[in-house]
């Protein structure tokens, strides 16, 4: 589970994806992405009537020809777009009982931050709760995946406090500086107004948000004791005797069902991209096909 | 009490057995009311909040190991504290049964002592109960346990059914005091045909129990004949042999004498068997000389038999006796039924005895004894003939000490000698090729000459008598080697052994001896010595039933023979010597106490427990913590 996630044979399945965002992108260099903005692309856009001060260059003269009238042809600007992946960094995916999903969410984002990274694309990773953050950009970030992957396992560890997902959020969102895509990675084990709340954060940065929810066995099946047994949580501590029989069971999956249910469409009408994961071994397995549900990559 | 397992267990303080229930019932209530502590975590519980608790009363209670390790613990530790002791059931007996040559006197229905013995042992085996123990010995000399240590009846049985009768001398009085005043039995059973005297037999001590057999009317009725001594006195000129007889008999008895010599085995007898009558009469000895014996014998056959048949002879291994010469000079004789042969007498440590014709030259005599001995690749007697010349011999204990490693080194190279040694002159060492060879840890009394990488391979020295030379490794001197290393060595060697005989100006005959290996490994010996007191001069032990080694009063071996060894006090059938044993009662109440205090390993194990389990505990591997 330790090891390096990302071998050869994950690699060349890596290189088969592509970031593809929904929407025109804001850039700040050249990139890959379609950008809102006109200027030299290769993909022609529109034509717009000559006006004082612009470059007679773009001037389409042969429709000066048929027409007597001066235009200028405008090409689609192509850019690059910031990728924030920002990790839920609370007790529920970083308590050591529940590293599976841990160890899931920094795998899947290792993952799409090294596609993002090979579209030549900026990529900060940022864990929510917790301060400092790595961000990646250029040719030479490749060479520093490893150094993600390590300053994941070793900055981010478990400690018992409760974190205030909607504050956490809105600091983090406040350092977005540039529109793009914000990929975000909780188990959303919590009420669907705060959910809301913490997305709307990310989306108040004209991002592109993709909301995966991460969730373990325990979470679906918190386990089946007829007798009863003491379920403690993982980000309050407070702990409950509970019994867990048959009809108990069926209730809480009732209410997991019922509550992913909102959360996906609560997603969908305000146009979060939002997907459903269960950690398992092999994890490598499990993020590669997290990434084929998302449409942000191809 | 509790019997268990031919046990009986039995509690100093039976109150503190309750702590058993009263610690498992307060063991189960408070893992009952902690409860399963150990806290499932999850994600959150926002979707889990209105579920149905539970209630600790509805809990099933399935206790984990720690609480079964903690209930053994509880239960050591009571059983402990009640004092728990474990004694054996039944008493433990010691059946000792007289195995001296006196118990092989047959009555004139021909039933021995010692078969009446056993007769008379088996019926009192019958008789006990089912958990007595018996550890059966025979006294010949000093006690010599038959079976192992405690038991059952039908062991023992077996174990008598098996005893026969040695011709040594009984020390009983010894034996039976020993065994009853160790502490390790309820009682001792003896059976022997010495008269007894002993204290009137205490309640105390029912299980100790002594037979006389036979009765003084049937010991009055049986007669022996045996020969009591041998003088040989042979000399230059001419071979005689004085035999005495004695006999326990009531009247005069008339016996005849035969004598028959032999050169070097039984089958080569020299002259004809001689025969002389004697009167034998009660109580003293009568002699009978034999005269004019061929003077190239070694050894002689002397037998007495009584001349009416009317006579019974209870004893007949005291008829008999051989007469040999040692590598001593000393006569000695022997009372045997076996022959010298049959004794093991041509396997002795010195081989000669027998094998070299007696020869009126003594000088010469002396010289063929003192020549050189090469012993290759055999097995080394205990005291090898100086001067020797050793080559590879069997791994283990040297004869002159020090020791052969059992490992050989392949291609053992030389790497290192002694340049100055004689042995050593003359000779290109390097060139001397070794396809394998052995360490040589030498005697105190030599060097090392030769030395490989691992060790010396080689040594040369002197002990008191003469000069010895050990090579752990093989050399053909003419075997056509390209190199003349090792002939130049053996002749070396030779000449080195050959000097020390010239320095005594003794004749130096070429020697050569060679025994196969194997040949000599009959003559060990049993550790254990019997002594017995010879004369004033010399004492004589007799090692296991075949041999015998005669030291000095210093201790150093003058001579070994082989031999069967009696003595006349067995030969007397009538003897009324008694033993006189006391039995006291404080001895078995000793024993009594002797039982087994269980409450002490008890009480380990549940320290041991203990510290299981908090080791579990500091670990974190406890399932179970308090709330």
């Amino acid at each position: 589970m330790n090891q390096s996630p990302i071998g050869p044979e994950i690699l060349r399945k890596l290189d088969a994806f592509s970031l593809h965002t929904r929407r025109a992108v804001l850039g700040f260099r050249q990139g890959t992405h379609r950008s809102i903005r006109r200027g030299h692309g290769v993909e022609f856009a529109e034509y717009r009537q000559y006006e004082l001060g612009d470059n007679p260059r773009y001037i389409d003269w042969n429709l000066y020809g048929r027409s007597d009238k001066l235009y200028i042809k405008r090409y689609l600007e192509e850019e690059n777009v910031s990728v924030f992946i920002v990790i839920d960094g609370s007790g529920s995916l970083t308590h050591p009982d529940l590293s599976i999903k841990w160890q899931f969410a920094k795998t899947l984002a290792t993952y799409a931050g090294y596609i993002a990274l090979a579209s030549q694309d900026p990529v900060t990773i940022s864990v929510l709760g917790h301060a400092s953050s790595p961000a990646f950009a250029g040719g030479r970030a490749f060479s520093r995946i490893p150094a993600l992957l390590t300053s994941l396992e070793s900055r981010f560890t478990y400690e018992p406090k409760d974190i205030d997902l909607i504050k956490e959020a809105r600091r983090l969102a406040s350092r977005m500086n540039f529109p793009g895509v914000c990929i975000f990675l909780s188990d959303f084990l919590y009420p669907v107004l705060e959910v809301s709340e913490v997305l709307a954060a990310f989306r108040a940065r004209n991002m592109e948000v993709h909301a995966v929810q991460v969730l373990s066995e325990s979470d679906v099946t918190p386990g089946n004791s007829p007798d009863g047994i003491t379920l403690a949580d993982s980000e309050t501590g407070e702990s409950a005797p509970l019994l867990l029989d048959a009809g108990s069971l069926l209730t809480y999956q009732k209410r997991m069902v019922s509550h992913v249910a909102s959360v996906r469409s609560h997603c969908l009408s305000h146009q979060v991209q939002f997907s459903s994961h269960i950690a398992k071994e092999p994890l490598s397995e499990g993020c590669i096909s997290a990434l084929q549900e998302m449409s942000l990559f191809i | 009490m509790i019997s268990l397992f031919g046990y009986s267990l039995h509690a100093l303080y039976p109150l503190a057995i309750l702590g058993i229930p009263l610690g498992a019932a307060f063991l189960v209530f408070v893992y009952r009311s902690l409860g399963d502590s150990k806290k499932t975590v999850i994600s959150s519980l926002f979707l889990l909040k209105d579920l149905p608790r539970a209630s600790p009363g509805r809990k099933k209670f399935i206790p984990p190991p720690q609480f079964w390790i903690e209930l053994l613990c509880c239960l050591a530790l009571a059983l402990a504290a009640a004092g728990i002791v474990a004694e054996r059931q039944g008493d433990h007996i010691a059946i000792v049964l007289d195995t001296s040559l006196s118990m092989s006197s047959t009555n004139p229905e021909g039933q021995s002592r010692l078969e009446q013995a056993k007769i008379q042992a088996l019926t009192h085996l019958a008789q006990t109960s089912r958990h007595t123990r018996f550890t059966v010995f025979e006294a010949r000399g000093t006690a010599i346990r038959l079976t192992s240590e405690e038991v059952s009846s039908s062991a023992a049985s077996d174990a008598i059914k098996k005893v026969s009768y040695s011709v040594e001398q009984d020390r009983l009085s010894a034996t039976f005091e020993s065994l009853y005043s160790s502490g390790d039995f309820d009682g001792v059973w003896l059976y022997t045909d010495h008269p007894i005297t002993k204290s009137e037999q205490s309640p105390d001590a029912p299980s100790t129990r002594i037979t006389s057999l036979p009765s003084s009317q049937e010991r009055s009725n049986e007669n022996n004949l045996w020969i009591s001594d041998i003088v040989d006195s042979s000399n230059e000129a001419s071979s005689d042999l004085r035999i005495s007889l004695q006999g326990s008999v009531p009247a005069p008895v008339s016996a005849t004498v035969t004598v028959s010599c032999y050169r070097s085995s039984i089958n080569e007898q020299v002259g004809t068997t001689i025969s002389k009558q004697v009167t034998i009469l009660n109580g003293s000895p009568s002699a009978v000389t034999i005269d004019s014996l061929p003077a190239e014998w070694r050894f002689c056959k002397a037998t007495v038999i009584p001349s009416s048949t009317t006579v019974h002879d209870s004893i007949i291994e005291d008829n008999l006796a051989w007469i040999i010469h040692a590598s001593t000079q000393q006569q000695f004789y022997l009372r045997s039924s076996l022959t010298p042969l049959q004794l093991g007498l041509d396997k002795l440590k010195t081989p000669s005895i027998l094998e070299e014709p007696r020869s009126a030259d003594s000088q010469r005599d002396r010289a063929t004894t003192t020549r050189p001995t090469i012993f290759h690749r055999t097995t080394l007697p205990e005291s090898a003939p100086p001067p020797t010349f050793a080559i590879l011999p069997p791994a283990g204990e040297l004869p002159w000490g020090g020791s052969i490693s059992p490992e050989e080194i392949k291609e053992g190279e030389i790497t290192r000698w002694s340049t100055s040694h004689p042995i050593l002159q003359y000779l290109n060492v390097p060139t001397l090729v070794l396809p394998s060879a052995r360490i040589v840890t030498c005697p105190e009394t030599a060097t090392p000459i030769l030395f490989s990488r691992e060790g010396s391979i080689g040594c040369a020295g002197e002990s008191p008598s003469g000069r010895f030379v050990i090579l752990g490794f093989e050399v053909f001197p003419f075997d056509g080697a390209r190199s003349p290393a090792a002939s130049i060595l053996v002749l070396n060697i030779l000449k080195w052994l050959l000097q020390d005989l010239s320095l005594e100006n003794r004749p130096r005959p070429p020697g050569y001896q060679l025994l196969p290996a194997g040949t000599v490994t009959a003559k060990e010996v049993e550790t254990n010595r019997v002594t017995s007191d010879f004369d004033d001069s010399r004492r004589m032990f007799l090692k296991g039933s075949s041999l015998i080694d005669f030291l000095d009063k210093d201790g150093n071996s003058t001579g070994q023979a082989a031999s069967l060894f009696s003595s006349a006090y067995e030969s007397e059938v009538r003897n009324e010597s008694v033993l006189n044993v006391s039995l006291s009662t404080e001895k078995t109440k000793e024993k009594k106490n002797t039982s087994s205090d269980l409450w002490r390993y008890l009480a380990t194990i549940a320290i041991i427990l203990l510290s299981l389990d908090l080791y579990r505990k500091l670990r974190g591997r406890s399932r179970w913590e308090a709330p």
